[in-house]
């Protein structure tokens, strides 16, 4: 004899919203989000995630007139640099440069 | 380290214009590779973006002498293979607990779920599996990624050695299956890299070459794991 049951299981409300109200993530990203009318209305796109570092990476540097581009070098800091010895230059170049951004 | 949310152009110029100042202060290669190293350190993991992007500043000015400066020394990390890296996580670098010496529950937090352990890697590397693999980043776009990419095969290329050795090390990388810090996907982009740089193509065309290696012919639908 099968054991496979004649009745079907009884549905109830509430196996038609497993989710009991709540809505996952996914179905934001999606979406796809139900209103109680039962309409499904298509959210706007999702803004594209752009990672902090990428968009380091995509700083503009230069204006429109910078058409000769030249670096802005110091001759004065240089030299200071150079009358340190190595280590305390690499040092205070460093602290420099981080102090400029 | 704290910096500023948004330099300006100003600010991004003139902190190039000290790296390439900083550099030239002492005739000495040892001295030039602490300099970027120290600067890529003391950046931080999360602000190597801001190292790259100093690179590009100096590989966008007009300034040849500067750009030959700064590709010398980073030759001079390439011979000593020591390049002032910034740190990825890593696919293949997750400890797994020891099954001989037993496992504390310390083990458990962080090390072994999704904290996996990061890998420092050169700028262009860098560049590569941030495209293309999951790290703690999101992953960098497209056009981000050839542009950048077109900069510093640009600058690099302003020395011989950097120009010879860069190529030759990405190359041996994608031959490198078994350290685990590469996919599949992101070793035959190095493969291409190299290539394309040691034909002598142009920046533009070495970073097309990296993007172009990625599109294979697929049935639709098809769902690949690149490993």
């Amino acid at each position: 004899m099968s054991t496979i049951g004649t009745n079907p299981p009884p549905i109830h409300p509430t196996g038609l919203d497993p989710a009991a109200g709540q809505v996952s993530f996914d179905d934001l990203r999606q979406g796809l989000l139900q209103t109680d009318a039962g309409l499904v209305l298509p959210e706007a796109a999702p803004a594209a995630l752009v990672d902090p570092g990428e968009a380091v990476l995509n700083l503009s540097a230069w204006g429109e007139g910078d058409a000769s581009r030249a670096l802005p070098r110091s001759d004065a800091f240089e030299g200071r640099l150079a009358a340190l010895d190595r280590a305390d230059a690499a040092g205070a170049g460093v602290d420099s440069i981080l102090a400029a951004l | 380290m704290n910096t500023p949310a948004t330099p300006s152009p100003e600010q991004l110029r003139h902190a190039a214009g000290r790296l390439v100042s900083a550099l030239a202060a002492h005739d000495d290669p040892e001295y030039r590779l602490a300099v970027l190293k120290r600067l890529s350190r003391r950046l931080g993991e999360d602000h190597y973006p801001m190292f790259l992007r100093l690179l590009g500043v100096v590989a966008e000015s007009s300034d040849d002498d500067a750009k030959r400066l700064l590709a010398d020394t980073v030759a001079v990390a390439l011979r000593r293979m020591d390049l002032p890296g910034g740190a990825l996580s890593s696919w293949g670098a997750t400890q797994l607990p020891d099954n001989v010496t037993g496992m504390s529950a310390g083990a458990l937090s962080g090390g072994f779920f999704g904290n996996s352990p990061r890998r420092l890697l050169g700028p262009v590397e860098y560049l590569t599996v941030w495209h293309l693999q999951r790290t703690q980043r999101t992953t960098l776009g497209v056009d981000t990624f050839r542009r950048t990419l077109a900069r510093l095969v640009d600058l690099l290329n302003h020395s011989d050695d950097a120009r010879m050795l860069y190529p030759q090390k990405l190359a041996a990388d994608a031959q490198n299956e078994l350290e685990g810090a590469y996919t599949r996907a992101t070793r035959e982009r190095l493969a291409a890299i190299a290539d394309a740089w040691q034909a002598g193509r142009t920046p533009e065309e070495v970073a097309q070459a990296a993007i172009d290696a990625g599109h294979v012919d697929m049935p639709a639908g098809w769902v690949v794991r690149e490993l």
